[in-house]
């Protein structure tokens, strides 16, 4: 089949030609359109549920709310796992699907569930947006140009800059292709306060109903139908809709016996005020308004990204001339960046390829058609990843080494060259185009068993990695994927257009000139070949010798699962005291971000405080989540303390953790906070989470934890998630003095809800916004205890008492946070280790926290975090990769039917597992999956040089040599080819083992262990190989002189 | 036979890293042994240091010689697993009879202000009182450590208060500027409710 794919190509050049050329517009026209992002999308498939609930403490959110939720929803069919968390107001429950699961359909099934939930009343759940952790494309601050500094006008300014926000971006940043919600977090709504003196309430024996219905009554509109006069129709209405703080005032509550008019004016003050927020933003130490368009599941991040900075440049023309909107984070320039990095490797990879393919091959249009194929190869992979939809990130195609795609092609077009030059020096003349032709096909048929099957090893070495699941199947399966298409593509090509190129361009007068770089290292070569095969059994003992030191250094690797992606900026989280109010933590937070933004190397910093409108994220006002932008690393100034990132980092948390008290600080970043907070409910890399019912006992075990994991060396960041109790002023209604005078619990608790809470009673109308009216007692005296004591509570018409004598008025304590999953309730103890050692960190964690800590029945710790992806996918990959070395046993044998030359073959993948591991060491650098994925893609590299060794090997002996001339020549004529092969595949490498651009630090593990391995397998193979082929003859040669080949 | 041990290693690498993965990794344990000494150093017993000192008023912590050298962040003691006290951080030191000790780059951060009071009865500002559920008081700080005293309120002036504090003499000094972060600094160092460590 092969051979008569190499002989109609070479037959119908110009049909080869076509279709490349289609290829290739494909090809472009596939990369325009490919999805690009950063990094593949780990986030599973789940649906938030949001509920606010007003006036419940987190305990009574967990029963009344969250629980029924959680209960509900563990019915449904595909749902793998529950979170919730309770905090006072708001309930938020994450189902978790399994991974095959279509997201519009689980949210399809929650919202069914939800429909038949019993709530209390009011309470309404949402669902969040449909978003992953990589949902949070676009950040951007809506500031004014000139800060008001007066309390009074700068209140107006914010509320004014969150209307702009909420009526005049928002909905057109909606309509962006792509964006699935615009949250809004900072600023003050604008509201209408009636903020009543509760002493005049109490002379004019007025309720807080009263205020409330007073405005019902008059704040409305209504139609009167229409009236017919002679020969035209009038409409009909009546105006009462209020406009303005005047017309508020004038409301009417209530005429006194004395007929005295009373006027909302004559018993409260109505102005502009604070509402009480759940979320506050700041950037660079001032509060702001902060937006963040979500992406919508499955879209282009950087396509997206890029449309809402489009729509927010033509937003800004229409925008108030005070106004200033400023992009805060765009994750295209994140997106593009990485790809800068992978895009610059890949091109100085192939640049190195090339130079080194003219260097050694010696014939300058056989280089070009070798290299040729490199971007042929790319394009048609493109195609390919297009029509599987996989997207193109720093897994997918950093992964990609032209020096291995290529080594099909060279070792094709190398044998051309070299046949060509026999069959023109047999001829004595130039070949003729037929001449050429023929060789060439007998040539690229002679070799395709080796190069094909040598391929079809590497790519067989690689199936295991499509059976990773989870955040392992969705990091790595891409990258196997993407490695398969480019070797496939790359195999079809060296049997097509490569032959093809070959009869068309290659002279009759080629001659297989010895370039300078193969007569050296020829002349090196010959002398160490024959010394090793004089001492053949020492040669045998330093092969054992290496692999038995392979494996040792092996097992003192420690283990990540993959290096973690530099984001370019980093973030801080900020945890403050449970009870800690948002002005002084708002407060806080901008003194922080002062501090950071001092930093030259610091271009913004930004915070978001407590929860957004749409709580994705619903954290106490105690927590900020910072993103410290920094500016280009080429401006930074010349600081001898800073010269990386780390060390910026460093700084900061050393400035910040001098001089800001009464908070602590955990360094991560952007995308990497959001995906552990959505994957683990932690935001964190590890995370220790206790299970159990008492949530006092758990949050103390939390507290033991912590403090034995904060003492291990390099524990980094170790903190309880829980933060403990807070205060809580309660009233609990007096029963019994309720029952003597005659009434229900239900004013006390209005006046509560009213009072303190605030009521909407209202909305004033411009044009379609609309802003409520609130009433609620002034911030002044919300803040006396002595004022709330004296609430008036409305007993009967026109007779209040004091609040303090139908209710008791107590300061309890109450949890800040409930946390569940699974149906049990848990706290977390968030790490953030430095070391990059996760796996041993988490394995001494473990083992001195089961020394030290004796849970009791009902109780258990569960370790979350990176390292389970680590552990999940070294467990898979432990059973399938010696399965698929099996299979290719399997393949050789019935290649090679002879026993003894396949394990000979095979033991070229152990010497080069000792470069790998020696190269890892060397650069200081632990086993991680990334590293792992460069082994198996060194087997299949080391297992192609045995075959094409020992094929040229069998075809000497069938030529009648004796075994000595046999490995002599064999290991002299292939030098050239396996040296073509192993530096091409390290110098396509090279630039990814060196690179310091942004996410280099991922595909710098495996780049260390192709580049390391490939180095000592190369030599060991050409030494070690022809010195036990020779040793071992006896067992290899029946079969031999039978004639076999492969 | 040499083959077959061959090959049987080679397999056997593959899955070796697991098997020793959770064994001695001595080769990455750099210097534990100092990085304990370190911690003792400049963990727990971070009130004997800094009592040497002598803050007996605000131009004390001047003398804060140290902080500056601090380069890691490791010399930081973190109590109850996270917490921020200790040379190098905002929170030099906490003592349950004291109160607790602040760096004089804190001090400056929080924008605290200090007066003399000549006894136990003085007038303050309203934003000089400390608010905190049912008790009032007011920040004494004497020998560079602020501690939260309970206030009796003996008036209200048109401005502030007339207030009686036991347990703050003539000379001693009061907080009255910053009360507020000051107050959470002393919720976070001092109130073990919130994180269940105590000094």
């Amino acid at each position: 089949m092969i051979n008569k794919v190499i002989e109609f190509s070479v037959n119908n050049r110009m049909f080869v030609f076509m279709a490349t050329l289609l290829l290739i517009i494909f090809g472009a026209k596939s990369f325009q359109e490919l999805s690009i992002d950063a990094v593949p999308d780990i986030t599973n498939t789940q649906v938030q549920i949001n509920t606010q609930v007003k006036g419940l403490v987190p305990e009574e959110v967990e029963r009344m709310v969250t629980f029924p939720i959680e209960y509900s929803m563990n019915g449904i069919p595909g749902v793998e796992t529950i979170r919730s968390i309770s905090r006072y107001g708001i309930s938020q429950v994450t189902v978790i699907f399994k991974e095959d699961t279509d997201i519009f359909r689980a949210r399809q099934l929650a919202s069914e569930k939800l429909q038949n939930i019993e709530l209390p009343e009011g309470v309404v759940p949402e669902m969040g947006p449909i978003s992953t952790g990589l949902g949070e494309i676009f950040h951007y601050s809506i500031e004014a140009k000139n800060v008001e500094t007066e309390p009074e006008k700068r209140l107006l300014q914010l509320m004014e800059l969150r209307s702009l926000q909420d009526w005049f971006i928002k909905p057109r940043l909606l309509t962006v292709k792509g964006v699935t919600e615009v949250n809004t977090i900072g600023g003050y709504e604008k509201q209408f306060f009636i903020q009543p003196d509760i002493h005049k309430m109490t002379k004019y024996g007025l309720h807080f109903d009263d205020i409330e219905s007073a405005i019902e009554k008059t704040n409305l509109n209504v139609g009167g139908g229409y009236i017919q006069q002679t020969g035209e129709q009038l409409l009909v209405r009546g105006v009462g809709l209020l406009q303005n703080i005047k017309d508020i005032e004038s409301v009417v509550v209530k005429r006194t016996s004395s007929y005295q008019v009373i006027k909302i004016k004559d018993i409260a003050n109505v102005k502009y005020d604070k509402q009480i927020r759940t979320g506050a933003a700041t950037v660079n130490g001032e509060e702001s308004i902060i937006g963040t368009a979500f992406m919508l599941l499955g879209e282009n991040s950087r396509a997206v990204a890029q449309r809402v900075s489009g729509k927010l440049d033509s937003i800004k023309k229409d925008l108030p001339s005070w106004v200033k909107l400023k992009v805060l984070y765009d994750r295209s320039n994140m997106v593009d960046s990485t790809l800068g990095t992978v895009e610059h490797n890949l091109f100085m990879g192939a640049g190195l390829v090339i130079l080194f393919l003219l260097l050694l091959v010696g014939n300058f249009r056989a280089a070009i058609i070798t290299s040729i194929t490199i971007p042929i190869s790319l394009l048609m992979t493109f195609i390919l990843m297009k029509w599987q939809n996989v997207s193109g990130n720093l897994m997918s195609l950093g992964a990609l080494d032209f020096g291995i795609i290529v080594d099909g092609a060279v070792i094709v077009i190398e044998n051309c060259v070299h046949r060509l030059q026999q069959r023109g020096k047999l001829a004595g003349r130039e070949l003729t185009r037929e001449e050429v032709k023929q060789v060439v096909i007998d040539s690229a048929i002679e070799i395709r068993s080796a190069a094909g099957f040598g391929e079809l090893i590497v790519i067989v070495v690689f199936v295991p990695l499509f059976a990773l699941t989870g955040v392992e199947g969705k990091m790595f399966g891409p990258m196997a994927t993407t490695f398969i298409m480019a070797l496939a593509s790359a195999l079809v090509l060296s049997f097509t257009v490569v032959p093809a190129l070959a009869a068309t361009f290659l002279s009759g007068k080629t001659r297989d000139k010895k370039p300078f770089l193969m007569n050296i290292a020829e002349k090196a070569f010959r002398p160490t070949l024959e010394s090793a095969l004089r001492v053949k059994k020492l040669v045998l003992g330093i092969g054992i010798a290496s692999i038995v030191a392979g494996v040792f250094l092996f097992s003192r690797l420690g283990a990540e699962f993959i290096p973690q992606l530099d984001e370019g900026d980093f973030a801080l989280q900020f945890i403050r005291p449970a009870n800690i109010s948002m002005e002084n933590s708002v407060k806080l937070q901008r003194i922080s971000e002062k501090i950071v933004a001092e930093f030259p190397q610091v271009k913004d910093v930004f915070a978001r405080t407590g929860a957004a409108e749409v709580a994705t994220d619903p954290m106490g006002v105690n927590i900020s989540d910072s993103y410290v932008m920094l500016n280009n690393f080429d401006d930074w100034p010349d600081d001898p303390n800073i010269k990386n990132k780390k060390d910026l980092m460093r700084e900061v948390k050393n400035k910040l953790d001098l001089h800001v008290p009464g908070q602590v600080m955990m360094v991560s970043q952007p995308v990497e906070l959001r995906f552990n907070e959505l994957l683990e409910g932690t935001r964190a890399d590890v995370s220790a989470k206790i299970f159990g019912d008492d949530l006092d006992k758990i949050i103390a075990y939390s507290k033991e934890v912590a403090e034995i994991v904060g003492e291990i060396e390099g524990a980094g960041e170790v903190e309880s998630e829980s933060k403990g109790k807070s205060p809580l002023l309660q009233y609990t209604p007096k029963m019994q003095a309720l029952a003597e005078l005659g009434v229900t619990a239900r004013p006390v608790l209005d006046a509560i809800s009213t009072a303190i809470g605030g009521r909407e009673v209202g909305h004033v109308y411009d044009g379609v916004r609309k802003f409520p009216i609130v009433t609620r007692l002034s911030e002044k005296e919300r803040k006396d205890v002595m004022t709330v004591r004296k609430l008036p509570v409305g007993i009967s018409e026109g007779y209040t008492v004091p609040i303090e004598q139908v209710a008791d008025i107590d300061f309890v304590e109450t949890f800040s946070a409930v946390s569940r999953e699974n149906s049990q309730r848990r706290i977390a103890v968030l790490i953030n280790p430095e070391v990059r050692d996760i796996e041993s960190f988490v394995n001494k964690a473990k083992k001195l926290v089961d020394e030290k800590v004796k849970l009791p029945e009902g109780y258990y710790i569960e370790w979350g975090g990176s390292f389970k992806n680590l552990q999940s996918a070294k467990e898979r990959l432990g059973v399938l990769v010696p399965m698929a070395l099996l299979i290719i046993l399997a393949m050789l044998y019935a290649a090679f039917k002879n026993f003894a030359q396949v394990v000979l073959i095979f033991a070229c993948a152990p010497m080069a597992l000792i470069g790998g591991v020696v190269s890892l060491n060397i650069m200081g650098m632990p086993f991680s999956i990334s590293a792992g994925v460069g082994f198996i893609a060194l087997c299949g590299i080391s297992i192609l040089n045995g075959v094409v060794l020992v094929t040229y090997f069998n075809r000497l002996i069938k030529d009648g040599k004796s075994p000595e001339e046999v490995v002599k020549e064999g290991a002299m004529t292939r030098l050239r080819p396996v040296l073509m092969t192993a530096l091409t595949d390290i110098f396509g490498f090279l630039p990814m083992m060196f690179s310091t651009g942004l996410g280099a630090e991922v595909q710098k593990p495996l780049a260390t262990v192709v580049v390391g391995g490939i180095l000592s397998a190369t030599a060991l193979t050409l030494i070690v190989l022809p010195s036990l082929y020779k040793l071992f003859i006896k067992q290899m040669q029946p079969n031999l002189f039978k004639g076999d080949s492969a | 036979m040499k083959n077959v041990i061959l090959f049987l290693l080679f397999t056997g690498l593959l899955s070796f890293n697991s098997v020793y993965s959770e064994g001695d990794h001595s080769g990455h344990d750099h210097g534990s042994s100092d990085h304990k000494q370190h911690k003792e150093d400049d963990g727990h017993d971070h009130g004997k240091k800094h009592d040497d000192l002598g803050h007996d008023d605000h131009k004390g912590h001047d003398d804060h010689k140290g902080h500056d050298d601090h380069k890691d962040g490791d010399d930081g003691h973190n109590h109850g697993g996270g917490k921020a006290i200790g040379k190098g951080k905002a929170i030099v030191d906490v003592n349950e009879k004291k109160g607790f000790k602040l760096s004089k780059e804190a001090i400056k951060t929080l924008k605290l202000k200090l007066n003399t009071v000549d006894g136990s009865t003085f007038k303050i500002e309203k934003k000089t009182l400390v608010a905190s559920k049912n008790k009032k008081g007011i920040y004494r700080f004497r020998a560079g450590y602020f501690k939260f005293m309970p206030a009796i309120i003996l008036k209200e002036l048109p401005k502030g208060y007339m207030v009686k504090v036991k347990g703050v003499d003539f000379g001693d000094q009061i907080v009255v500027n910053g009360v507020g972060l000051l107050r959470v600094t002393d919720v976070y160092s001092t109130d073990k409710s919130e994180y269940g460590h105590a000094h």
